[in-house]
């Protein structure tokens, strides 16, 4: 794994703003689009697809089950506003629906991998992990380089399980333009493809016997697809009293609320749950720092705070890794709502190294149904990976 | 492509500034009839008389007014900066907020921009659509596309201060906004005056509490 320089940054910068659909290259005094690229091997690139098969595989299983076995919903920390509505996922059918989930990887100190997560309800970074690697190539001018598009592997997908020249629906944040850009990126690709693109927010469905109807002003209409970016704990908050029909919708979705098992943190609380029940989590347990509840006694030298529904880096208290101003905060959080939060052991990342800078690497590989799809990475001066962290594009160097 | 040079002349590479400029209506100028009638007089500016080097502007009035207002400073010697981030709707979908006629006012104000110089080193105006903040709507099947401003969409109060600024002067026709406010209060934390003008009047100091917020100028005086 190395970073390899990008030439002529000025105009490699304006091509990602308008044809890579960057919208958002700038985060408070921070660039967010990295000056380089991440070159992983041929064999780099295999073993984490294949281990990013094998932990999909898992996590289908088990959240098919937990699906049946709602009793564990209490151990998820799932909000009792969703908790509500995951009973009419009875249904669900993972045939006909599309799931698509990013796990997050790390090279640590002693050359393994670690994984911190997976987004498992809406992992973005869609464009990044299919224009921006090309782009940066374009850039290297290595014929040696090559990158996965992760946006054909997603459409094709889509293609099988929503008709052709169906009408889908792009359900997101309409005010947030961050949230635009990886909609639009899916939505102009998918109107190549044929389809009739909405976009729309998760309040602009209604559904009627199950199905899904457009409401926007001037499409209404039943629609044939979802593809939602809005995340699961925000569609409460919508004005609509029967969005709980994204639950048991018999539309096709991508992805389907059953994402929500496994976007909670505290989804290695249930593996032994699981395992008793002949699931297999072996590679998750191999692969992601032993987690706990939170437990006051723990030497938070070894061991990290994570809140159970944060979402990009954020609140997560590492000693050194954010202002002491911070942490002290989030620790101060975490004695007030105990069960909001995990514990899980800190892993040391190995960084890579770059003009004499350590860059941390946190490696989102891609799945859709279960097949590697590609990745997405990001990088940071500090082990957290949040906010601050910039996108990197990554392509893959031949075997010579 | 046309929406990459009105942007290139809008967010100069070098400029330290122009990193904060917001792409997505330089995006949507491709979907733009440049036919369409608009009106091209420019801003006349009653609140300063000259650039002021240590002093940036917030302008916060409707996004195509800001634009035109932004140029007029240009021509003191301001370096503009577009923070406008709304969304598009489909074509034929009524939304929250207009924001197609901004794209058109970046494409036509390239036209000007193009001629002015503007030193490096020159501090900034930063332009806001208040109309961003309409998030009412009649009715669920309008698309909202109105947004707030937050703090990373801005400098730092340590960026600025280090790029010598030490004031800021607030340009807005009544009240300052909740999401500007709240970001002018962490500036003023860390010792960068806020002025405020109404347009016509001189930027007078004022001092933002946590509690005004929300409250109209009139009802709260605080200088």
């Amino acid at each position: 794994m190395k970073l390899v320089k990008i030439p002529n940054f000025e105009d490699y910068r304006v091509d990602a703003l308008f044809d890579c659909y960057k919208w958002d290259p700038q985060f408070s005094d921070s660039e967010t689009l990295a000056r380089f690229a991440l070159v992983l091997s041929e064999d780099e690139a295999s073993d984490v697809a294949s281990l990013t098969e094998s932990l999909d595989k898992e996590t289908r299983a088990a959240e098919n089950y937990i699906n049946k076995h709602q009793y564990l919903n209490r151990i998820l920390q799932i909000p009792n506003s969703l908790s509500k509505c995951l009973k009419y996922m009875g249904d669900y059918d993972e045939a006909k629906n599309i799931r698509l989930m990013r796990y997050d990887f790390h090279p640590t100190e002693n050359n393994t991998w670690a994984i911190s997560e997976v987004n498992s309800d809406v992992p973005g970074g869609f464009a990044e992990g299919s224009l921006l690697p090309k782009l940066a190539i374009k850039y290297i001018g290595d014929k040696n380089y090559y990158s996965i598009n992760f946006g054909d592997i997603l459409c094709g997908a889509i293609c099988k399980k929503i008709k052709k020249g169906g009408t889908i629906m792009l359900v997101h944040c309409t005010s947030y333009s961050d949230d635009r850009q990886v909609m639009q990126f899916l939505g102009d690709k998918l109107i190549k493809l044929g389809y009739k693109i909405l976009y729309g927010s998760s309040d602009h469905l209604i559904f009627k016997e199950k199905r899904a109807y457009s409401i926007l002003d001037n499409h209404e209409c039943f629609v044939d697809g979802i593809i939602r970016f809005t995340p699961l704990e925000w569609l409460g908050n919508t004005r609509l009293k029967n969005w709980h029909g994204y639950f048991n919708t018999v539309t096709p979705s991508c992805n389907y609320p059953i994402a929500i098992y496994a976007q909670s943190k505290c989804f290695p609380l249930v593996f032994d749950y699981l395992e008793e029940s002949g699931i297999k989590m072996t590679m998750w347990k191999k692969l992601l720092p032993k987690t706990t509840k939170v437990n006051f006694t723990a030497n938070l030298e070894e061991y990290i705070y994570k809140p159970v529904w944060g979402r990009v880096g954020e609140k997560i208290a590492i000693k050194g890794s954010c202002s002491n101003e911070e942490y002290n905060e989030i620790l101060k959080d975490v004695r007030k709502h105990k069960k909001r939060y995990i514990l899980q052991k800190k892993f040391i990342s190995k960084p890579v190294v770059y003009e004499g800078n350590n860059y941390h690497v946190c490696l989102g590989s891609y799945t859709v149904d279960g097949k590697h799809a590609g990745f997405y990475a990001r990088v940071s001066l500090k082990m957290r990976i949040d906010s601050d962290a910039i996108d990197v594009p990554v392509i893959i160097e031949r075997k010579k | 492509m046309i929406e990459k040079e009105v942007y290139k002349i809008w967010a100069p590479y070098n400029n330290k500034w122009s990193r904060w400029t917001k792409i997505i209506p330089f995006v949507a100028i491709k979907d733009i009839n440049i036919h369409e009638l608009f009106n091209y007089e420019e801003a006349k500016i009653y609140y300063i008389d000259k650039m002021l080097k240590d002093t940036a502007i917030f302008v916060d009035i409707a996004g195509v007014n800001a634009i035109k207002e932004g140029l007029a400073l240009a021509r003191m010697g301001y370096m503009p900066v577009v923070v406008f981030n709304g969304t598009n709707p489909l074509p034929d979908t009524l939304s929250a907020m207009d924001n197609i006629s901004i794209s058109y006012m970046l494409w036509w104000g390239a036209g000007i921009l193009k001629n002015i110089k503007i030193a490096e080193d020159n501090p900034p105006v930063f332009l806001f659509d208040s109309n961003r903040l309409k998030s009412y709507i009649n009715s669920p099947s309008v698309f909202d596309n109105s947004y707030d401003i937050y703090q990373q969409d801005v400098p730092t109060y340590k960026y600025l201060l280090k790029h010598g600024i030490k004031n800021i002067i607030i340009r807005t026709p009544d009240k300052i906004s909740k999401d500007l406010r709240k970001i002018l209060c962490t500036y003023q934390n860390f010792g960068i005056n806020i002025l405020y003008t109404n347009g016509y009047t001189r930027p007078r100091k004022i001092t933002l509490t946590k509690k005004d917020a929300g409250k109209t100028l009139d009802d709260n005086i605080f200088w």
